[in-house]
């Protein structure tokens, strides 16, 4: 695919990644306030299968999109994210979600710790002492907790909030997630479980989080159920065995610790 | 219990015959696919060797653990049933994998053919997917 960039080509290039299914309501205005925040930044929306005019939205707002043919999940629509950023060359992405909870601010901030602090994803999490108040049920809260335990046991660090959709990354996490390996339905603490595992360097930044206006969350109801006994599932094969593909020698951080930067070049960069 | 009527076995025998003949009819006709049929070919020539040589069914049986022939034939066809459905359980996650795939690819695609050629309503119409939703 060719370099289509916008960015000017000094710059590192980044791009925001929304995910959206039915997002028509909120999609507008979430675009007008990405643009008054990061207004240098390129934008992909991805619709996933709307039945609303998501797709539509986004092409009239200015934003890149792409389009799913069929509903195929929250995992599939992010991984198209990380695919048109591994493929068009950009060096960092940070995904936020297309409803209006997550702000631009932290996706600014999470971008300046990802340039600054030599890290390979930076995750917004809600629950960080320095994190805004977020009322979530107590069932919910239960189900987090539950995930945060079963990621110390099987990573050894505390997740404040392994759930969160808020994440900024480089080209190397660009690169394990556009693999088979990423779920298609829920990557949450599963994916975190994984990045641990393959020498993913993750950090935590805290992200404040408002309600919703229109539509309706992924985990409403009873989804949160089946959610959890499906990350429960998924952590334990995880933890079983690999269950990812090896990061290629030249996006290893030894690689790139041993002065070698080429590898994060969007140039050298191979799909999995 | 460990012998059969010739009536019984006629009928195993029947069935066993009636299930290679849709099998392979359907193949011919390309509506069940090879890779599926070697399955349901493999479980009819069973069922007719068992009941051509049926002392290998009840050898069988008895090495289950069974001592009547009918709940060793049952045992064997409920087992048949759990892998068939285990088979079919691969393939769907082979088949949705794949169309993961190539629903991103079209995505993919699409997204640079917006790029290359700003869609006008009436480029959008054309390129609306003209497959049915899911609902729900």
């Amino acid at each position: 695919m060719p370099n289509l960039e916008s960015s000017p080509p000094q710059q590192k290039r980044r791009l925001i990644l929304l995910p959206a299914h039915n997002e028509s309501m909120n999609l507008a205005r979430v675009l007008a306030w990405i643009r008054s925040v990061l207004p240098d930044v390129d934008i992909l929306v991805v619709d996933d299968g709307s039945e609303d005019d998501t797709y539509a939205v986004a092409l009239a707002e200015g934003a890149r999109a792409a389009r799913h043919p069929i509903n195929l999940g929250y995992g599939a629509a992010v991984q198209t994210g990380y695919r048109y950023a591994l493929e068009l060359g950009y060096h960092y992405l940070a995904q936020m979600d297309a409803d209006g909870q997550h702000q631009p601010e932290d996706v600014k901030q999470l971008f300046e710790i990802l340039e600054q602090d030599d890290v390979d994803l930076v995750i917004g999490s809600r629950f960080l002492p320095e994190s805004g108040p977020y009322p979530m049920p107590w069932l919910r809260r239960a189900g987090q907790a539950y995930m945060r335990t079963l990621v110390k046991l099987l990573t050894g660090r505390r997740f404040a909030d392994p759930t969160s959709g808020l994440q900024a990354m480089n080209r190397r996490v660009l690169w394990l997630f556009s693999s088979e390996a990423f779920p298609s339905d829920y990557p949450d603490a599963d994916v975190l479980v994984m990045v641990c595992k393959a020498g993913i360097k993750v950090v935590q930044a805290p992200a404040s989080m408002r309600t919703r206006e229109f539509g309706t969350s992924m985990h409403a109801g009873a989804k949160w159920v089946y959610y959890l006994f499906r990350m429960t599932l998924s952590l334990l094969v995880i933890a079983l065995g690999r269950g990812f593909p090896a990061i290629p020698a030249e996006l290893q951080r030894a690689a790139i610790d041993a002065g070698d930067n080429k590898g994060l070049s969007p140039e050298r960069t191979t799909l999995p | 219990m460990n012998s059969i009527s010739p009536r019984q076995q006629f009928t195993a025998m029947a069935a066993a015959v009636l299930l290679l003949v849709i099998v392979v009819d359907l193949v011919r006709r390309r509506r069940l696919r090879e890779d599926y049929a070697w399955l349901w070919l493999c479980i009819a020539g069973l069922m007719f060797v068992f009941t051509v040589r049926l002392s290998w069914l009840v050898n069988l049986t008895h090495a289950l653990g069974a001592t009547v022939t009918a709940s060793g034939a049952y045992f064997l066809g409920l087992l048949f049933l759990v892998l068939i459905n285990l088979h079919f359980s691969v393939k769907s996650s082979e088949l949705a994998s794949r169309l993961k795939t190539l629903a991103q690819h079209s995505a993919l695609l699409e997204a640079e053919l917006n790029v290359r050629c700003p869609p006008t309503t009436e480029w959008d119409a054309m390129r609306t997917p003209t497959v049915e939703r899911e609902s729900g």
